[in-house]
């Protein structure tokens, strides 16, 4: 048969069994909403914690964090211990937990700038925006949580000058994440704020992205301070945000000066655990690992997805497939002009299911992200495993159909599959 | 001139042997209109396969005219099977989703005629069968007489010198099957070598020869 003619019943084929096409595409898109529910919350999770700590551990900063949960301290000791490392030249700890909206609501408008709050883990819960429950350490050395603050602050009389401060603050709709301000305090002393992320979710809690630290252009200041607030969510809530800026200081003397003080308190050293800043910055400054291991987990999600999208397909369409392929070998068409029309159907088949799905995908992606917390970034991400998503599917769609009735057609002779319509 | 010496077919479904033939040897002249014969299993439908090539045999010989068939290989039969020979099936094994007309046209297809040959060879077979009005129907709009006329017109048109016929006559009412024995008739006296399965006494009647199967062998010989 000519190539002409197998295209041309490829088409015919496929066109004119439109309940078939129908049941695909629809078996597709059920098998797709629900799978793909897996998908958002699984990529979602492991993305935005990946893109966190990337964030948190930005190239050319000292990034440190101090770990309490394993250490047994009491509310005096901590606060001891936090008043200690905050007063140590150059270096400011911070951050133990998620603070909340209602810390810095307390240290911002009632006035207790710059007021080391401290409770013991084991003690105290806070009620978030989204009604979890959250254990915390409360830390709040915050200044602002909002630009308009700024002014009203002053940093040298609260703080050494030398210390440079880790903001747990929030973006509003007014101040978009990205913003910076430049404060030039009265001693002389430049600080950059800017805005690095929001994941609160709330009304008046409104944008959408992070601020990736390496887009950020490294000014000439004196300090930098990253605004940065917690995910909402609790496991997103690790102890981990502490920024040493200074840059008279290295990470191994940050580390040491931490341990000291530690000890004193009676920390053993396996007590403290540090973030691993360097780490971090491996796997920052590696992104295709990223990227590769993200494809690998996704192809597993469209493995499965596949295996039973095909199963299903298969199990609708295959009488039909060889009744038609036994009417076609009874009157001359060969083995492989079959197996070439099978193929063309089914490549033709997938180029509309990668369509239908695409656009599907494409809805479903936005409403979902619509109407939860989302990030330009991470939403561009999803979007490109939307992508990977619905071609990685339509194309082992696409090889799973051929295969199955290829196996079927090699392996049974002629009147067997003849034998299926008489 | 179709000739099977010492014949067999035996399958084998989870270790368990069937002899399906056992030992046909026969000869069947160019242009003969042949009924075979026999109760269900008997092995009809077996050796119609193994003469239409849809099947191999396990053991014995196919000849056809100098060719020895049984000797061919896979692609080697497929060939053979379209240069020679047609079916008709009891359930017409029609494509649904095409009409009269595409139904008629597939063979041609396959054997890369062009449109305006196909065209004329379908219009011819389907006037031949008097089904020419019905060209535009879809096959699950006409009647089970009509469909089999489209499946004769099909196998016609492929221009093959064997037609291999299993009860075609079926699914039919008696006054249908009488009109499609007719249509076969009429093809036999075009030279086409008919060979047709059948159970029904009336069909074989209208057939230049009867042979009875029974046990995968050949019972009765009837000129």
């Amino acid at each position: 048969m000519s190539i002409k003619n197998i295209f041309k019943f490829s088409l015919d084929n496929m066109s004119r069994s439109k309940k078939k096409l129908a049941i695909v595409v629809l078996l597709q898109v059920i098998i797709f909403v629900l799978i793909g529910q897996v998908l958002i919350e699984y990529n979602k999770q492991k993305y935005v914690l990946n893109k966190c700590e990337n964030i948190l551990s930005a190239p050319a900063k000292k990034c440190e964090a101090i770990d309490f949960e394993n250490a047994s301290l009491t509310e005096e000791q901590i606060i001891e211990f936090v008043k200690e490392v905050h007063n140590l030249d150059g270096f400011l700890a911070v951050g133990f937990g998620c603070s909340g909206v209602q810390t810095i609501k307390n240290t911002v408008f009632e006035g207790k700038l710059g007021e080391i709050q401290a409770s013991n883990s084991n003690k105290t819960y806070t009620n978030m925006n989204n009604g979890l429950r959250m254990r915390e350490i409360q830390v709040s050395l915050l200044p602002y949580y909002k630009f308009d603050y700024v002014d009203k602050i002053d940093i040298s009389k609260n703080q050494p000058t030398d210390t440079a401060y880790l903001v747990l603050g929030n973006a509003y709709k007014d101040i978009p994440v990205g913003s910076e301000y430049i404060k030039e305090l009265e001693n002389g002393t430049k600080v950059r704020y800017i805005v690095a992320g929001i994941l609160e979710k709330g009304e008046e809690f409104v944008e959408t992205k992070l601020v990736d630290p390496q887009e950020i252009e490294i000014i000439n200041c004196d300090y930098e301070i990253f605004i940065m607030y917690p995910m909402e969510d609790y496991q997103y809530s690790r102890p981990y945000v502490s920024y040493a800026i200074d840059k008279k200081h290295t990470v191994e003397e940050i580390h040491n000066e931490i341990i000291e003080i530690a000890e004193k308190y009676g920390l053993a050293r396996e007590d403290i655990s540090f973030f691993n800043a360097e780490k971090s910055l491996e796997i920052y400054n590696k992104p295709m690992n990223y990227v590769v291991g993200m494809i690998l987990d996704i192809a597993i999600i469209i493995t499965i997805t596949t295996v039973l999208v095909s199963i299903c397909i298969q199990s609708v369409t295959i009488i039909d497939s060889m009744n038609m392929y036994g009417i076609m070998y009874a009157n001359g068409v060969t083995r492989k002009d079959v197996a070439l029309i099978v193929i063309l159907e089914n490549l033709v088949k997938t180029i509309l299911a990668i369509m239908t799905a695409y656009s599907f995908a494409r809805c479903y992606y936005s409403l979902v992200f619509d109407k939860t917390v989302t990030f330009s970034n991470e939403l561009a991400v999803l979007n490109g495993i939307v992508i990977y998503q619905v071609i990685g599917i339509g194309l082992l769609i696409m090889v799973a159909s051929t295969i199955v009735p290829l196996i079927i057609i090699n392996r049974n002779t002629p009147s067997k599959l003849i034998r299926e319509i008489t | 001139m179709i000739r099977l010496n010492n014949v067999t077919k035996i399958y084998e479904t989870q270790g368990i042997k069937t002899n399906a033939l056992n030992g046909i040897s026969l000869e069947i002249k160019d242009g003969e209109m042949i009924a075979v014969m026999g109760p269900s299993g008997s092995g009809k439908t077996t050796l119609l396969n193994i003469i239409g090539c849809m099947d191999s045999l396990t053991g014995g010989k196919y000849e056809y005219n100098e060719c020895e068939v049984s000797a061919l290989k896979r692609g080697q039969l497929n060939a053979f099977r379209k240069e020679h020979i047609s079916f008709v099936f009891q359930n017409f094994a029609l494509m649904k989703d095409y009409t009269v007309y595409e139904n008629v046209e597939l063979p041609l297809l396959a054997r890369n005629i062009s449109k305006k040959e196909r065209k004329k060879i379908v219009n011819e077979k389907l006037e031949l069968m008097g089904i020419s009005e019905l060209t535009k129907k879809y096959a699950t709009q006409i009647s089970g007489g009509q469909q089999q006329r489209c499946a004769i017109a099909r196998a016609l048109a492929a221009g093959n010198d064997m037609i291999l016929a299993d009860e075609p006559t079926g699914a039919l009412d008696s006054k249908t099957g009488d009109e499609i024995m007719e249509a076969f008739i009429r093809v036999n006296k075009m030279g086409k070598t008919v060979i047709i399965i059948t159970h029904d006494q009336k069909v074989a009647k209208k057939c230049n020869r009867v042979i009875e199967i029974e046990d995968g062998k050949i019972k009765v010989h009837n000129d």
